[in-house]
């Protein structure tokens, strides 16, 4: 109705509103329940869980080599974290050796999904601010890192690589020269991307700035990965929690200063650098050898606990698990990167506005099926 | 700070409070009553260890069989300057016994100690929120329990069940 010069009264009462659980910036299926003053955000909470499939209580009855290709499911997007954190769980819980060229190959291909995960964050968070041109971008140099599995595993994205005791396939003939040249491809793309997106004077005026977090506030909400590191947590478990045969490479571990939202986007834009100086160093000094320890027949843990922690595209991922002499674990935890920065959205996204909430949400790089596990 | 070192500070910090220290390959594995955990945590944040980083929160349940069954509680610290792992493990029963929240020390147990209350059913005294995380807020049975049947909750789904006041709308003749 028209208010003939009327003023229409302002509302200034609080607001809920549910962003979620079906919302393209969510990526994947979450809820925020955002209480709001006019835009401001007075407080968030969380709803997550929808899409748990129990992973913990099926890997306590399947057992260690059964429930293993199923870790693919966590996190799908960088798959190869999980299958290393609970092969490594397994592996240390049953004093299992690694052959020296296994553990090569699994830095190669953890790598290298690094680089594609990071891929696929770089252009949903251009997606998140409407920068479509991103979003096609990234995904083109993506599919020549799921062209690589699919050679090496046959499969692009699921594609259960790591096994208890090694990996499952050697790099067939000819790939190598395919890894080098799809790298080449990638870091010149990469120049390309700074010039297009980190330099783009509208992505800094969304980013910059925007959602702060302290050093403090990281370690206290357990935040780790890209998210910790841009906030200047100098912590990567790669170095600092040594796995497989990092200590032999060759590389920087990056630290933002303001920890904003442009510093968890620079980040993992260098870290996609480091990852392919790895991958080349691999690629240069593969030794030769074995790729699997021949386990016995029926693989089992004996008691004891043992806890497999690598540093995955979204932090710290870990298998903790309590052995009792079976074939299976008596319990095993899971603790993803993910679950843990998500707390933090809780904290970090209160006094800013609806509009920036999608971008600091992208910024932490969620992957839901990690999260709920 | 190497394992051992670590095993040394721990051990000065928790000298009264641990029921034993182990040395592992590569973290110290504490032993403490539940009552202390508050205490212990506390201990080892601020003191010579410095752990200020909780990684996980959990519990492994141990069911009945002569004595009267346990609930194992998992705490997985770091101390992300001095690079070094403790873990710290307490017991308690299985029902009618909590144990006290370590969110305010660390506000990322906010989370872990929902989940473990939400899969194991273990109750964390003091918790700002205890309610569950992952799974459905009228869910029957804590699923980690390893008495747990698929049987506790009821998963076929119709809309008679979802929405009785719908189902009677369609009735014929309602």
């Amino acid at each position: 109705m028209a208010t003939h010069g009327r003023k229409a009264p302002l509302h200034n009462e609080e607001m809920l509103i549910n962003m979620g659980p079906q919302h393209p910036s969510t990526h994947g299926v979450l809820r925020l329940v955002l209480r709001l003053r006019g835009e401001m955000i007075e407080s968030c909470r969380c709803v997550i869980g929808y899409l748990h499939r129990c992973h913990e209580y099926i890997s306590e009855r399947n057992g260690w080599i059964r429930s293993l290709p199923l870790t693919d499911r966590l996190d799908y997007l960088s798959p190869i974290t999980c299958e290393w954190a609970m092969a490594l769980a397994a592996e240390r819980l049953a004093q299992v050796e690694v052959p020296e060229r296994a553990e090569w190959l699994r830095v190669l291909s953890a790598e290298l999904y690094r680089i594609a995960s990071h891929l696929v964050f770089v252009g949903t968070f251009g997606n998140d601010l409407a920068a479509v041109t991103m979003f096609l971008h990234t995904f083109r140099e993506r599919e020549l890192i799921m062209d690589i599995f699919e050679k090496l595993t046959g499969q692009r994205m699921t594609c259960h690589y790591i096994r208890v005791g090694g990996v499952g396939w050697d790099l067939p003939a000819g790939l190598d020269r395919e890894i080098r040249q799809a790298l080449d491809v990638i870091e010149s793309r990469l120049r390309e991307y700074d010039d297009l997106f980190t330099n783009n004077r509208i992505l800094r005026a969304r980013t910059e700035g925007v959602a702060e977090i302290s050093a403090e506030r990281c370690r206290a909400y357990g935040a780790s990965g890209p998210v910790a590191r841009a906030s200047g947590v100098d912590f990567d478990l790669r170095r600092d929690a040594p796995y497989g045969v990092y200590d032999r490479f060759d590389y920087r571990v990056i630290l933002g200063n303001r920890g904003d939202c442009l510093d968890r986007f620079t980040c993992r834009m260098e870290e996609m650098r480091q990852s392919a100086r790895i991958c080349r160093q691999v690629l240069d000094g593969l030794p030769p050898g074995e790729i699997r320890t021949k386990l016995p027949a029926r693989f089992k843990t004996p008691e004891g606990v043992a806890y497999g922690a690598v540093e995955g595209a979204r932090g710290e991922c870990g298998y903790f698990a309590i052995g009792d002499g079976t074939e299976a674990p008596y319990r095993l935890k899971i603790r993803s990167g993910g679950f843990s920065n998500l707390h933090l959205i809780e904290d970090i996204l209160v006094g800013w506005k609806v509009a920036d909430v999608v971008t600091i949400l992208g910024s932490i790089d969620i992957v839901l099926g990690d999260i709920d596990r | 700070m190497s394992v051992q070192e670590a095993a040394a500070a721990v051990q000065s910090e928790l000298s009264d409070l641990a029921e034993s220290i182990e040395t592992r390959e590569r973290d110290v594995l504490v032993r403490c009553a539940a009552k202390d955990i508050p205490q212990v945590m506390a201990r080892l944040r601020d003191g010579a260890t410095s752990c200020d980083y909780l990684t996980f929160v959990t519990a492994a349940d141990y069911p009945p069989s002569e004595d009267r069954g346990r609930m194992d509680l998992w705490y997985h610290l770091r101390s992300l300057s001095l690079r070094i792992e403790v873990l710290v493990t307490a017991s308690i029963a299985r029902d009618g016994e909590s144990v006290r929240t370590v969110s305010d020390l660390y506000p990322t147990a906010v989370w872990h100690e929902r989940e473990c209350y939400d899969l194991l059913g273990v109750v964390f005294a003091g918790h700002p929120d205890l309610t569950r995380i992952l799974l459905p807020d009228d869910w029957r049975g804590h699923p980690l329990r390893k008495d747990y049947t698929e049987d506790m909750n009821d998963l076929t789904y119709t809309t008679e069940k979802r929405w009785p006041e719908m189902s009677e709308a369609r009735k014929p003749g309602g």
